[in-house]
């Protein structure tokens, strides 16, 4: 069996909203080979060069911002009033920085000008996999860094985004990016391990699940190629005593429902000092009664559906596992009208009496729900946060920046913030520790990340 | 995942069951089914029809994709399980018995021995 077409289901309405064939073995054979020939003539062009024509990409990207924001509504359901700024604001922030870190995050390192010195040559052709929770934000952080660095790219876009792979497409070509430079390819799991295994793939930059991770890993194993494997997370947040509770709620919430909680990085579990923690529940409860679950495309709605009602359906049996071991819900679904089972529309949720015995405080529960547990000690909250198999972020709420340094040495984490949460800062290393991933992205690192060293070492006089 | 011992498989996702009369019975795994999702419309081959191994032999349609069934072996059709035409979701359902696809009386049963059995398949398909 062999898929032939893919289908992009919209978690509005069910309907289908992108028909596309996928590629075939000769597609994907065509494309590979035009991406290494390209690659040869890409690399010699000049840094500043390539950052000019990544620019003009962008702008071309941020001039269609509404139309681009509407189309990922219609394909993955969050709301049309946040789907330009994914464009407007952490796409255009993030490309823009990476283009002004790269003449000197490309440089030679000197060890002896002239005759000793270590030079960051691109790869070759990278694969980049990009999923649907934001494909903007995501692809772009190995996409243009690959670029800048030499590389040439085919994007695998998530069958639930396909349109933005055509997107950049468009863009790239719009900018006057040589052919073959970027392309893309619609293809399916098997396809797409068939491509890893191939010995041009040099790179390969997957963010997706901790099984996808595995998949790609295991495509990988027979090559020496390297794998940056940006996977799932279960964030935390830990609400000292002497934090701004009124600032904590509303960062909080918003971390724990933007997107419907579909966020790699968005907040799955909040410790709070016993002294705060009833107010801090009530008012954590006052807003979230406050979101609007509907249809994305209409104004005033601030809750979508999730992606699919399969994934709606894992949020609401961790709820139900949750409930079923003692947890209180705070929240009355019926509250939300537009919340049915066995839907893609699912309301928000605050669970409290939680512990982690249960799913919902240590499986990534992807979706619009929270536990929210007492703590009496920093101790207790440091032991809390690390019992998890994930380490992506994680934050504190306190106005005592020592303590947030001293607690944040002993957190397993790869972001550690202080009264904010859920944002990737592109000056910054995103990465992961454990079943989060292994690489890091964004940042001169994350430009790093696209080339190998290679050492000039040259006797000048015999 | 149910991978049941006693059939044989191919990469692919196709399973085959020996029927011991020179004819066998042919369908999709459950790792294919859960791949594809619900199941909206399936194509099957005519009773009568040749098959060389390796052509596309049958169409599955799903909410979310479209995908060739491939002939797992040469031989001819002798049954296509009909009541797929009004309820494909049968394939879903039970995936290695009322969702079978169709039957394949053998041209060359050689073919048999380059099948993969349950653990090879297992290991191909990374489970």
């Amino acid at each position: 069996m062999k898929n032939t077409v893919q289908r992009t289901v919209s978690p509005i309405d069910g309907s289908v909203v992108v028909e596309r064939p996928l590629a075939s073995d000769a597609d994907t054979e065509k494309a590979l080979a035009r991406a290494v020939e390209a690659q040869k003539k890409w690399r010699p062009v000049p840094v500043a060069q390539r950052v000019a024509l990544v620019r003009k990409m962008v702008d071309w990207c941020v001039g269609r911002a509404d139309t681009i924001g509407e189309e990922l509504t219609r394909q993955m359901g969050r709301p049309i009033a946040y789907t330009p700024n994914e464009i407007r604001r952490g796409f255009q922030e993030r490309a823009q920085h990476m283009c002004s870190i790269a003449e000197e995050a490309l440089q030679d390192i000197a060890i002896t000008p002239g005759s000793r010195f270590i030079r960051r040559e691109p790869l070759g052709v990278v694969l980049v996999v990009a999923p649907w929770n934001y494909p903007w934000l995501t692809s772009v952080n190995a996409v243009v860094p690959a670029l800048l660095a030499g590389n040439s790219v085919i994007l695998k876009m998530a069958q639930q985004t396909p349109l933005v792979a055509e997107r950049y497409a468009e863009a790239f070509k719009a900018a006057g990016l040589p052919d073959g430079v970027f392309q893309y390819l619609h293809l399916d799991h098997g396809q797409t391990a068939k491509a890893i295994r191939d010995e041009r793939i040099a790179f390969v930059a997957f963010t997706g699940s901790v099984e996808g991770g595995h998949a790609v890993q295991r495509a990988a194993a027979e090559r020496f190629i390297a794998t940056g494997l940006e996977l799932g997370g279960k964030d935390p947040a830990y609400v000292r005593a002497d934090a701004d509770l009124a600032s904590a709620v509303e960062n909080l919430v918003d971390g724990s429902y933007f997107n419907s909680g579909q966020s790699c990085c968005g907040i799955e579990r909040i410790y709070v000092h016993r002294s705060v923690y009833k107010p801090f529940v009530d008012g954590f409860v006052e807003l979230t009664r406050q979101y609007k679950l509907g249809n994305p495309l209409e104004n005033g709605i601030t809750l979508g559906p999730m992606v699919k009602t399969q994934a709606a359906e894992l949020v609401r049996a961790h709820i139900k596992d949750a409930v079923g071991k003692g947890a209180k819900a705070l929240i009355d679904p019926t509250s939300f009208p537009a919340q049915k089972d066995g839907t893609p529309y699912l309301a928000p949720q605050v669970l409290v009496d939680v512990d982690h015995r249960m799913q919902v405080m240590t499986e990534e529960t992807f979706g619009p729900v929270v536990g929210i547990m007492a703590v009496d000690s920093d101790e207790l909250a440091i032991q809390l946060m690390n019992d998890s198999r994930y380490g992506l972020t994680a934050s504190i709420w306190t106005k005592d920046a020592e303590a947030a340094l001293r607690i944040g040495d002993q957190v397993e984490t790869g972001t550690w913030f202080m009264n904010r949460c859920d944002y990737l800062d592109p000056a910054l290393a995103w990465t992961g520790v454990k079943d989060s991933g292994r690489g890091c992205t964004l940042s001169r690192l994350g430009i790093e990340t696209f080339t190998r060293p290679k050492s000039f070492h040259l006797k000048l006089s015999p | 995942m149910n991978i049941p011992e006693k059939l044989k498989y191919t990469e692919s996702h196709e399973w085959i069951a020996d029927n011991k009369d020179g004819t066998v019975t042919i369908g999709i795994t459950a790792l294919a089914t859960e791949q594809l999702g619900d199941l909206v419309y399936v194509e099957l081959p005519k009773p009568g029809a040749k098959f060389e191994r390796g052509a596309t032999i049958a169409v599955v349609e799903s909410t979310k994709a479209a995908s060739d069934v491939y002939a797992p072996l040469s031989g001819e059709v002798v049954e296509a399980n009909a009541e797929l035409s009004d309820t494909p979701q049968k394939v879903n359902e039970s995936p290695y018995e009322g969702g079978w696809l169709f039957k394949l009386k053998l041209s060359n049963p050689k073919e048999m021995g380059e099948l993969l059995a349950a653990d090879a398949y297992k290991k191909s398909a990374g489970t």
